[in-house]
């Protein structure tokens, strides 16, 4: 049973990897929407950030990254209102690992990207609020033959638990690119 | 499978599933309506459970208290400026200013708010920067809240019948499971 598991395992990777390549190293950067998902107090926003990736073994990125996320503001009732109140955001560093498509390299490839991360919460008037947040998706990138950067499109699922239990959600959709250092 | 993995596996998903599934929810309650100060206090008794519905459907899932935050129309017939304050406590039964500022269990929600003569409005988002949000005492008015059943008192510096609350809201965004 466990072989099997094993070998499907092995067979997903390789319908996962388009080429092999031998860039090791990569940094790029990227931007996109942020939904926060079921929040009364957080209207959907954008978020932006830089990340550097780590070719570690072929199947495998290993992808530091610096995230700015902002919520949108959102109407709120009141006396005299209804007033807009802010969003809030949130600023994040972590690590991401990308199971699938290489780093650089022509072709289309698919990931799966799981990570985990320090998110710190910022909202006008309330203290900030620093937590360790998960996230995990699809991630899509396009390499063009010979061209140093590859773009990418990535979905995914961020979930903060919160101190006394629940979380805070985010639908993110981002577009990027990863500019391939070392040979070609 | 041993029975040991299984249950600690059904605990693992319950609480995964307890995380995911959570959502935050904002409810207002609408208190001291046309209320005039005795004693130098205007108090009422909040019950979530009776005043929201949608506390109510979550009730057994309330995980934690995000925000609070209150507005009011005063009327101060004080004839100067009167300074207003809020508290919370698990405590109804204060009913002087002095009480309920000596009490241990009534905790500051909004300090400092110059009511001048005659009627004025506390907008929510003036009320933003005279709340005490931050360190323990949020802490504590966060637990009091969260167990649904509160008081909340306005103190006036008057000490005396000098005026009237016509209105006052408290805003809460809570996390509960859904």
């Amino acid at each position: 049973m466990r072989r099997k598991t094993c070998l499907g395992l092995l067979g997903l990777l390789l319908l996962l990897a388009p080429t092999a390549q031998a860039q090791k190293l990569g940094l790029g950067g990227f931007l996109g929407l942020n939904v926060p998902v079921a929040q009364d107090d957080a209207g959907s926003g954008t978020i932006f950030g830089f990340r550097g990736q780590f070719q570690a073994i072929p199947l495998i990125r290993v992808e530091p990254h610096l995230s700015f996320l902002k919520n949108g503001d959102y109407d709120a009732p009141g006396i005299g209102g209804p007033f807009t109140l802010d969003g809030g955001k949130l600023t994040s560093f972590g690590l991401n690992g990308i199971l699938g498509a290489p780093l650089g390299g022509p072709g289309f490839g698919v990931g799966l990207v799981a990570g985990i991360g320090s998110y710190k919460l910022q909202v006008e008037s309330y203290e900030d609020d620093t937590r360790v947040g998960y996230s995990g998706g699809l991630d899509l990138s396009l390499g063009l033959t010979g061209a140093p950067v590859k773009l990418n499109g990535r979905g995914e699922l961020l979930v903060i638990p919160l101190e006394d239990g629940g979380s805070r959600k985010h639908a993110l959709l981002t577009v990027g690119a990863i500019y391939s250092l070392g040979p070609r | 499978m041993n029975a040991k993995r299984a249950i600690l596996i059904a605990a693992l998903t319950t609480v995964a599933a307890g995380c995911i599934l959570s959502a935050q929810w904002s409810l207002f309650v609408p208190f001291a309506v046309n209320q005039s100060f005795v004693n130098g206090i205007v108090k009422e008794t909040v019950n979530l459970a009776e005043e929201d519905e949608t506390w109510a459907d979550h009730a057994d899932e309330i995980e934690q208290i995000e925000k609070v935050e209150i507005d009011a129309v005063v009327v101060n017939a004080l004839g100067e400026e009167d300074t207003l304050d809020m508290y919370v406590s698990a405590t109804s039964s204060y009913a002087t200013r002095a009480e309920v500022k000596a009490a241990v269990d009534a905790y500051p929600l909004l300090l400092d708010y110059v009511a001048p003569v005659g009627t004025d409005t506390l907008t929510r988002v003036e009320s933003q920067a005279l709340l005490q949000l931050s360190g323990a005492n949020f802490t504590n008015v966060k637990n009091l809240i969260k167990t649904g059943n509160f008081t909340a008192y306005i103190t006036s510096s008057g000490n005396a019948v000098v005026g009237q609350i016509d209105t006052a809201n408290v805003y809460i965004t809570f996390t509960a499971g859904s």
